[in-house]
C-alpha cells in the first residue's frame, strides 16, 4: 500500500513543469484587452494602436518559438503554411472597426496574389482560392457598410479608397487565373452518340486562332456507373444553368480517365 | 460575448493554461510547441465563445482541442518536409530529445519514461487526476468511460506504474 501512494506521489512530480511565465501573461494580456476594448467601429487611430499592440505581443509570445517569424516565408505545400495563417487568423480575430477588418482582407488577398505569382503552377491554384475567400469577405464586409452608413460623408470618402483597392485587386487576381487557365489543356466542345451498349464520345480542341478541331481519336466506353455520370454532366451540364462545368473540360485526365474503362474490341 | 462568459473565460485561463502546456509538453517534448498548441487551443475557444455557443465544461472542452490539435500535430509530421532554409537552431524540433529542465532532472525523466510504458488511456487518466487535479467526472467525459470505470482503470494504472518504476531502480 506504501508503495501505491509513493507511486502516485511520483506522479505528482510532473507539476513541476512550469510555463514560461513571460510567454503565459503576453497571451492572458491579449485576450483580457480584447475584453476591455469596446467594439465601436468608428476609432480609426485607436483601433489600429489596439491591433498592432496586441497582435505585436501576440506574435511576441508565439514568436518566442520562432515558429511564426520562419513561417512568414511559407508558401502553400510547405509545412510552417498553417502556421501562417493562424498568425493572419489571430490579426483578424483580434482587429476592431469594420475599416481595419476590410483593409486587413484586402493585405490578405494581396499576399495570396503574391504568392501565387511566385511559386508553380499546381499550388498557385490554392493560393488564388485562399485570395478569393479574402476578397469575398471585404466584399461581404463593404456592403454592410455601404448599406449602413448611406448618409455618412466622412466615412464615404474612406470606402471609395476602399472600393479602388478591392477593384484593382480584383483585376490581379483576374489575370493571373486567365494566365493560369492558358496553361491547363481545354476541351471546348463535347459529342455524345450512344446506342443500347456503349456509348461514343468525342473531345473536341481549339487550336492558337480559336477554330475548333476533333480529337485524333474516338474512345468508346463500357457503360458503368462512373462514366454514366460523367456523360450526364457532358451532355446535360449540371444544376439549374445546365453548363458543363468548365473543371470537367478543362481537367488535363478527363480523356483519359473515360478511355481506361473502354472496351478494347472495336466493333466497326 | 457578455461579462458573466468573459470573466469565466479568463478565469478557465487562470486555471487551465499551466495545465495544458504541461499536457502538451509531455505529449510532444517541444517547449515552443507546446506553447503554440495551447495559444490556439485558447483562441480557438475564443472565437467558439464569441459566435455565442456556450461552453458547458471548460478543462472537458479545452483539453478535447488540445488532444485534437496534438493529434493534428502528429499526423502532419508523419508526411512533414521541412525546407533546408527554415531549418535552425530555433525551428528544428528533434522529438526525441526532451527539453532540458527534464533532461537535467533525473527523477522527472524516470517517472515520464515509466508513463510511456503505460497505454495512452492509463496514462491520460493517470495525469488528469493527479498532475491536473480533475475531477472523476471530468475525466469521465473525457475518456468517454463510466465514472466506476475511470476508478478501476486509476487503481490498475497505479499498480502497473509500481512495476515498471522497479526497471529504473
Amino acid at each position: 500500500m506504501f508503495k501505491f501512494f509513493q507511486a502516485i506521489k511520483s506522479i505528482k512530480k510532473l507539476k513541476a513543469l512550469e510555463p514560461n511565465q513571460r510567454w503565459l501573461k503576453a497571451l492572458r494580456m491579449q485576450f483580457s484587452r480584447q475584453i476591455s476594448v469596446p467594439v465601436t467601429g468608428h476609432s480609426y487611430s485607436g483601433a489600429r494602436l489596439t491591433l498592432t499592440f496586441a497582435s505585436l505581443i501576440l506574435i511576441f509570445a508565439l514568436g518566442g518559438s520562432g515558429l511564426v517569424n520562419s513561417a512568414q516565408a511559407a508558401f502553400p505545400g510547405d509545412a510552417l503554411y498553417p502556421v501562417k495563417l493562424l498568425a493572419e487568423r489571430v490579426q483578424e480575430a483580434l482587429t476592431i472597426g469594420e475599416e481595419n477588418k476590410i483593409n486587413l482582407a484586402l493585405r490578405f488577398a494581396e499576399k495570396r496574389l503574391e504568392e501565387s505569382e511566385k511559386m508553380d503552377q499546381k499550388n498557385s491554384d490554392k493560393a488564388i482560392v485562399k485570395a478569393e475567400e479574402n476578397f469575398n469577405k471585404a466584399e461581404i464586409i463593404l456592403k454592410k457598410i455601404a448599406d449602413g452608413n448611406k448618409n455618412n460623408g466622412k466615412e464615404f470618402k474612406d470606402l471609395d479608397k476602399i472600393v479602388e483597392r478591392l477593384e484593382n485587386l480584383s483585376q490581379r487576381k483576374n489575370q493571373l487565373a486567365k494566365k493560369l487557365q492558358k496553361r491547363l489543356p481545354k476541351f471546348t466542345t463535347v459529342t455524345v452518340e450512344r446506342d443500347e451498349n456503349s456509348i461514343i464520345v468525342t473531345f473536341g480542341t481549339t487550336n492558337a486562332s480559336g477554330t475548333p478541331e476533333n480529337a485524333s481519336s474516338t474512345p468508346t466506353f463500357k457503360i458503368n456507373p462512373g462514366t454514366e455520370r460523367i456523360i450526364k454532366l457532358l451532355t446535360d451540364g449540371a444544376g439549374k444553368s445546365r453548363k458543363i462545368p468548365p473543371g470537367l473540360l478543362r481537367a488535363p485526365g478527363i480523356e483519359k480517365k473515360l478511355a481506361t474503362t473502354t472496351d478494347s474490341d472495336d466493333s466497326e | 460575448m457578455n461579462e458573466k462568459q468573459q470573466k469565466e473565460f479568463l478565469s478557465a485561463f487562470d486555471d487551465l493554461a499551466p495545465k495544458l502546456y504541461r499536457f502538451s509538453l509531455l505529449r510532444v517534448n517541444s517547449k515552443p510547441l507546446a506553447e503554440d498548441l495551447v495559444s490556439q487551443a485558447f483562441l480557438k475557444t475564443w472565437e467558439y465563445v464569441q459566435k455565442g455557443q456556450v461552453v458547458q465544461s471548460y478543462p472537458v472542452f479545452l483539453y478535447r482541442v488540445v488532444r485534437n490539435l496534438i493529434a493534428d500535430h502528429w499526423r502532419s509530421k508523419a508526411s512533414r518536409t521541412i525546407s533546408i532554409e527554415l531549418v535552425s537552431a530555433e525551428t528544428f524540433v528533434d522529438h526525441e530529445q526532451m527539453p532540458e529542465e527534464i533532461n537535467n532532472d533525473i527523477e522527472l525523466k524516470r517517472i515520464i519514461k515509466s508513463l510511456d510504458k503505460l497505454p495512452k488511456d492509463q496514462r491520460e487518466i493517470l495525469h488528469w487526476r493527479f498532475v491536473d487535479g480533475l475531477s472523476i467526472k471530468e475525466i469521465a467525459e473525457l475518456s468517454g468511460k463510466k465514472p466506476n470505470a475511470v476508478y478501476v482503470c486509476i487503481y490498475r494504472s497505479v499498480q502497473k506504474l509500481k512495476e515498471v518504476f522497479k526497471n529504473y531502480v
